[in-house]
């Protein structure tokens, strides 16, 4: 049964990390949903297990108990190579320092996603979405922080995932550019109707989420939902 | 605080740390430890042919030695110690195993002694000890007895006392340093093993070999040593003549008294021959005398006899008709007699009747006178009466008395025929003794004629049996003379031989031309060559990886180094501080390296040498310190170059900038990029794999010089091997096409080639143009300023292809004609010397020009080719004969090769007979070995690759790893990721291997150009196949490395992805 409210479901997960002898709990009982369509944020401190979370939504580790699904798989009970299959067709991923590959050109670091998906978008088409329509063929380095940024999302865009996770996406950036890029995260839910997970540790975007989770010594504190998600534009911090 | 950060990286970047410090280790143990491989053989070769004191010159005259040339040589200038050494090959067999050809030779000394490697040393004439080398190749062992066979010719067996010696030990001697073992003129002509008796087991009173040893204490195998050698040639030279010289007159004076004593035997017998053939004489005549003397006798005998028959015969033929007439004259006398009886009778009855008439008358008278008395009346009438009676009485009376008469006259009768009968029978019977004398003289003189016939029997049998006697008697002396002529004739040949007595021929051989010792000479310079330049670019390598890795390293750093500058540590601390991790990094790597290399190498390649060197399992360790100290400060020069050079590019920049993260390189189109046709086609997995190739030109250079040169080094490696295995086969397959060389002591004229083939025809039928008489001796080639001995071949043109096919490459060779010659690439290459050139040969003293017509390919041993016009106008002389070549058809069995070989070697003008079967494997052998350094070279090479792809993949891999975990997060399989990386490493090594391959060919020219033998020439050869391999060799490599780093890339961490940059 899927129902759409809980097309991402992490239900009591718990992960332990063994350090030498040292037990350490990332997260120790971590329950939450979010519907299809969603732009969700994930807040916490650091240390409040968030990256954990990120890591195990994102098939980047396993846990240590509980379940995960998306979209009705449960993804918790992945082998490694199932887990690859997974990130290679479900998620999309936006990094903090966009990780694009310095060697190839913005149109390239996209078509690099595309190339192993199964129903991609146009990798073109995507980069003129995002805007950057003009520095397609520009290398990263000749890319500003945003733009690069937006190359990462259009990479991640264009691999048509189920889920958008996004971590720190404005971290490396200034003021106005992260803004944009949250308005391009929160287009992309409202409008295009993608699911937007978007972790950080910034309290002060949680208004424009459709729901906020947040998160505390490895435990989800609480579930906001926000009835009206206010536009990035109004948002100051 | 400083000093303590330093330590916490080191140990923190152990893998890295320990990364400098073994690619260090590795060059440096490579490099000095091939180096020094040389170093550690020649030295155990030295101490070993020290200690056992090998000789530095050998001592060879036609006439031997003995104990004065010992003491000639000990008393020479220059020289320290001589010893006589006595070497006869015989053939041996131990228990029931085949035969074989030994050197038999004196236990020595003082000069090569021996090293006992299993048992013990004679302690007497029945013992011996043999080759430790061949023992097993002969089939010997300690315990057993070797018999010198029956097979030995009488005079060979006569050299020795002893003829069965046991077994007792093994050793090794230094005038065998290898393996090789040397021809002989028994067996199949291959010596098997030698074994060492005491000298006393010879029956022998000289010296084959005169070992000498030089006077100054220069190690072996050192050019002080080489240099002694070649001024005291000379000198010794000088020994060698008058050792020769004296030993001529000895051996003169011994075969003059010799063939005196001969000459005497020779004397003796023939006065004994003629003594005993007079002798003969006399009683052959004495018999023959005898027998004429009996038959004399026995006819003498005869002759009487018959005469005494005849005598007799005539005798009863006289006495015969004497005993008729004397029988009938008794007869007639009885007859007469019977007569004269009967008349007797008559008359006395005549006689008896006139009585009785008387008596009647009277008694009638006297009956009348009584009848008258009484009757006187008749008285008258009675007287008338009486008168009448008495008248009748007187006629009475008278008639008696004539009766008497007759009676009487009768009576007379008779006795007279008695008498006469008397003397009849008298007669008769003296003729009948005469009738039984003569008979009984016949038959005594008839059984004297049988003795007589008897005896001319016997007499007749004596004569033949002397006859017979005699002509036996005649053939022995025929024979005996003949026997004594034909002694004659040999005293005479051997006075003539003894008057004729040739100087002979005496040599003073350097150590030098010992093959063992020579072979060994060779073979560590050959490694010392390879060696040479290989480790060199290990060297190299190692001091590449060392740089990017410790450049990699500052660039990693760069933000510490900003904080740290930014904190106020002065740039040398900060230098110091990496100087220190870089410089004990290579310092202990350098220090593990030399003394590991120094130690290891050399036992590798001692152990691969020990096939052919059996005289020390152990190589001397030995420590170059020059070396050792020069290899390190390269070390620390290149580490430390390394790392000030990287630190040095960031203080030029401000700290602020420093602790910034570097500025990510950009990425920048490529040219390819331009030829949009074929950029657009290349997927962009590619793209990023070619941009990443061509944008950090650093490492790609690394990586192609690095793993270029480990194809190059697998190329040259494995052409190393090809040229130097295949020299044999490229000489004896391709150029050298006759089977067998005989040389000979004397000028082969028509008779003794003829003589020469007949020999060689009692072992199988060669055709005439299958062996070639020529003319091939040493003389001097003059080339400008320098001059070398060459082996100068000089023969007709025609049909010599058979023997040796001169060509050039694909090119062939025509012979020279008049004032030309064909010269060898090893003289080509060694003096520079080309076609069109022109040079100066001198033969005793005659110079010629003679231009260079042709360079041939050849490997092994090195002449020069000339036609006998060519030789006769240069020298004034015509070529003599000396040596001939023999060839066999394609297929020959080898076994009839080696028994030609052997007969080569037996006929009475050979000086030596060698196959090519032989030659062949010795070089073969020789060149085998040296797959051990080839080995080497190859697992170098190996070793190389995977360490610069390893390293540079690692680099790689550790400067990607936030691109490795993005891409591992945007979901690439695990072997996509690997592709996305290894892609690169495949495509630099394309490139490199294809980089390498012109390096390889070069540095295997250099390598082998560089090895200079004196009897070998090697042209570097691939074959067919070493390039494809190579090159194979190294993919091969670049995937083991490949897959070593496959758990390196599973397990980068996608959290890195997350990671702020630094």
């Amino acid at each position: 049964m899927n129902d759409m409210n809980d097309y991402v479901v992490f239900d009591h997960v718990r992960k332990v990390y063994h350090v030498g002898e040292v037990d350490i709990e990332a997260l120790a009982d971590a329950t939450f949903s979010v519907a299809k369509g969603e732009l969700a944020i994930v807040v916490g401190e650091s240390g409040a297990g968030k990256t954990t979370l990120l890591n195990i939504l994102g098939g980047m580790d396993t846990l240590t108990s509980g379940k995960v699904l998306l979209d009705g798989k449960e993804i918790s009970s992945l082998s490694m190579k199932e887990l690859t299959r997974y990130r290679r067709y479900d998620i999309g991923f936006v990094f903090q320092f966009y990780n694009l590959v310095q060697n190839l050109t913005a149109l390239e670091n996209v078509s690099l996603a595309t190339q192993i998906c199964k129903d991609p978008l146009d990798p073109a088409e995507t980069l003129k979405a995002v805007g950057l329509g003009e520095r397609m063929y520009n290398f990263p380095g000749q890319l500003s922080g945003g733009e690069q940024q937006r190359v990462a999302i259009a990479r991640a865009l264009a691999k048509n995932p189920k889920l958008l996770l996004c971590d720190e996406p404005t971290g490396a950036l200034d003021y106005n550019t992260g803004k944009q890029i949250l308005q391009l995260l929160q287009d992309q839910a409202h409008n295009s109707g993608a699911t937007v997970i978007i972790i950080t540790h910034n309290k002060a975007i949680t208004p424009m989420g459709d729901r906020v989770i947040s998160v505390r010594s490895g435990r989800v504190q609480d579930v906001k939902i926000n009835e009206h998600p206010v536009p990035v534009s109004e948002i100051e911090w | 605080m400083l000093k303590k950060s330093t330590f916490r990286e080191i140990k923190t970047s152990l893998a890295r740390y320990l990364a400098i410090f073994a690619i260090v280790a590795l060059g440096v143990g490579f490099f000095s430890g091939l180096r020094d491989c040389k170093e550690s053989m020649v030295s155990t070769a030295r101490r070993y042919l020290d200690r056992t004191e090998f000789y530095d010159y050998q001592i060879l005259s036609s006439y031997g030695a003995d104990d004065d040339s010992v003491a000639l040589a000990e008393e020479w200038d220059g020289v320290r110690a001589a010893e006589g050494s006595i070497q006869i090959d015989v053939m041996g067999r131990s228990g029931d195993g085949d035969s074989r050809a030994l050197k038999c030779i004196s236990i020595p000394e003082r000069i090569n002694t021996l090293s006992v490697v299993e048992g013990r040393l004679p302690e007497n004439v029945n013992e011996c000890v043999v080759d430790s080398y061949s023992i097993t190749d002969a089939g010997y062992n300690v315990g057993d007895t070797i018999e010198i066979t029956d097979e030995n010719s009488k005079d060979k067996r006569k050299q020795f006392k002893v003829k069965s010696f046991e077994i007792v030990g093994t050793v090794n001697t230094p005038v065998y340093l290898d393996y090789q073992r040397g021809s002989t003129d028994i067996g199949n002509g291959r010596l098997d093993a030698f074994f060492f008796v005491d000298k006393e087991a010879f029956d022998v009173d000289y010296y084959t070999n005169l070992y000498v040893k030089l006077t100054g204490d220069e190690p072996s195998l050192t050019e002080e040593h080489e240099d002694k050698l070649k001024a005291r040639e000379d000198s010794m030279k000088d020994l060698a003549e008058q050792v020769r010289e004296k030993r001529r007159e000895t051996a003169q004076k011994e075969a003059q008294d010799e063939l005196d004593e001969k000459k005497q035997e020779y004397e003796d017998g023939l006065a004994e021959y003629e003594s005993e053939k007079a002798d003969a004489e006399k009683q052959f005549s004495d018999a023959e005398k005898q027998i004429r003397n009996a038959q004399a006798q026995i006819n003498e005998g005869r002759s009487r006899a018959e005469k005494g028959i005849e005598d007799a015969t005539s005798a009863l033929n006289d006495l015969e008709p004497a005993l008729v007439e004397v029988n009938d004259g008794i007869k007639t006398l009885k007859s007469e007699r019977k007569k004269a009886e009967s008349g007797l009778a008559q008359a006395k009855e005549g006689k008896k009747e006139a009585e009785e008439g008387k008596a009647k008358l009277e008694d009638g008278i006297a009956g009348l006178e009584q009848a008258a008395q009484l009757d006187p009346d008749n008285a008258e009438y009675y007287a008338g009466q009486i008168e009448g009676l008495k008248t009748e009485l007187a006629g009475v009376d008278q008639k008696l008395a004539e009766v008497n008469a007759t009676i009487k006259e009768i009576k007379t009768g008779i006795k007279t025929i008695d008498k006469k009968l008397g003397e009849a029978e008298e007669g008769k019977t003296r003729i009948e003794d005469g009738i039984a004398k003569a008979n009984e003289g016949i038959s005594a003189a008839q059984s004297g004629l049988a003795e007589l016939d008897r005896q001319q029997k016997k007499l007749n049998s004596s004569r033949s049996q002397l006859k017979s006697e005699r002509a036996k008697a005649e053939e022995e002396f025929a024979k005996a003379k003949k026997e004594l002529d034909d002694a004659k004739e040999e005293l005479d040949e051997a006075q003539q031989k003894i008057d004729d007595m040739e100087t002979g021929n005496s040599y003073a051989i350097s150590r030098k031309e010992n093959a063992g010792y020579s072979s060994f000479d060779s073979n560590s310079s050959i490694v010392s060559n390879i060696s040479k330049i290989f480790p060199l670019f290990f060297f190299l390598i190692a001091a590449l990886v060392c740089m990017t890795t410790m450049t990699r390293m500052v660039d990693e750093q760069r933000t510490q180094i900003g904080i740290l500058k930014a904190l106020g540590y002065s740039n040398a601390q900060i230098v110091g501080k990496y100087m220190f991790y870089s410089g004990s990094a290579a310092f202990l790597g350098a220090v593990l390296g030399f003394f590991a290399g120094c130690k290891v190498f050399p036992v590798v390649i001692w152990n691969a040498y020990t096939m052919m060197y059996g005289f020390s399992d152990t190589v001397d360790y030995i420590i170059n310190w020059k070396l050792g100290l020069g290899v390190l400060a390269v070390s620390l020069l290149c580490s430390m170059g390394a790392t000030w050079v990287s630190i040095a590019a960031d203080f030029r920049v401000p700290p602020a900038e420093l602790i910034r993260p570097k500025t990510p390189r950009a990425g920048k189109r490529i040219l390819l990029e331009r030829i949009t046709p074929l950029w657009n086609r290349i997927s962009f997995l590619y793209k990023v794999s070619i941009r990443n190739i061509f944008r950090d030109k650093k490492r790609f250079l690394m990586m192609v010089i690095g793993v270029s040169g480990c194809t190059a080094l697998l190329i040259a490696g494995i052409g190393i091997r090809a040229t130097i295995s295949k020299v044999a086969d490229y000489q004896f397959d391709e150029i050298s096409l006759y089977d067998i060389t005989v040389l000979f002591s004397k000028n082969m004229n028509e008779n003794r080639q003829k003589d020469f083939l007949k020999e060689l025809r009692e072992e199988t039928d060669i055709p005439d143009e299958n062996v070639r008489f020529l003319h091939r001796d040493e003389l001097t080639m003059v080339m400008g300023d320098k001059a070398t001995d060459i082996t100068c071949v000089a023969t007709e043109a025609e049909g010599f292809d058979e023997f040796i096919n001169l060509h050039n490459g694909d090119q062939h060779i025509d012979y020279p004609g008049p004032g030309e010659i064909v010269i060898v690439r090893k003289t080509n290459h060694d003096y520079g010397l080309n076609v069109g050139d022109v040079v100066t040969l001198r033969e005793d003293y005659h110079e010629t020009q003679v231009k260079v017509v042709g360079v041939a390919d050849n490997y092994v041993y090195d002449s020069i080719y000339m036609s006998p016009e060519t030789y006769r106008e240069g020298f004034g002389k015509d070529p003599d004969l000396k040596a001939a070549f023999i060839n066999f058809e394609e297929g020959t069995e080898e076994e009839t090769i080696r028994n030609v070989s052997a007969a080569a070697a037996g006929y009475k003008y050979t000086a030596a007979a060698q196959t090519n079967i032989d030659v062949r494997e010795n070089v073969s052998k020789m060149m085998k070995s040296l797959n051990s350094i080839v080995y080497v070279v190859i697992l170098s090479a190996a070793l190389l690759a995977f360490i610069v792809l390893y390293n540079l993949t690692n680099i790689n891999i550790t400067e990607r790893i936030r691109e490795i975990a993005t891409i591992k997060v945007l979901g690439f399989y695990q072997l996509e990721v690997s592709q996305y990386v290894f892609r690169e490493n495949l495509f630099l090594t394309a490139v490199a291997a294809v980089a390498g391959i012109p390096m390889g060919d070069w540095l295997l020219k250099f390598v082998i150009d560089n090895i200079v033998l004196s009897m070998i020439y090697f042209e570097p050869r691939h074959g067919p196949y070493d390039i494809p391999i190579a090159v194979a060799l190294t993919f091969v490599f670049a995937f083991m490395v490949n897959i070593a780093m496959q758990k390196r890339l599973r397990d980068v961490s996608m959290t890195e992805s997350l990671k702020s940059v630094e």
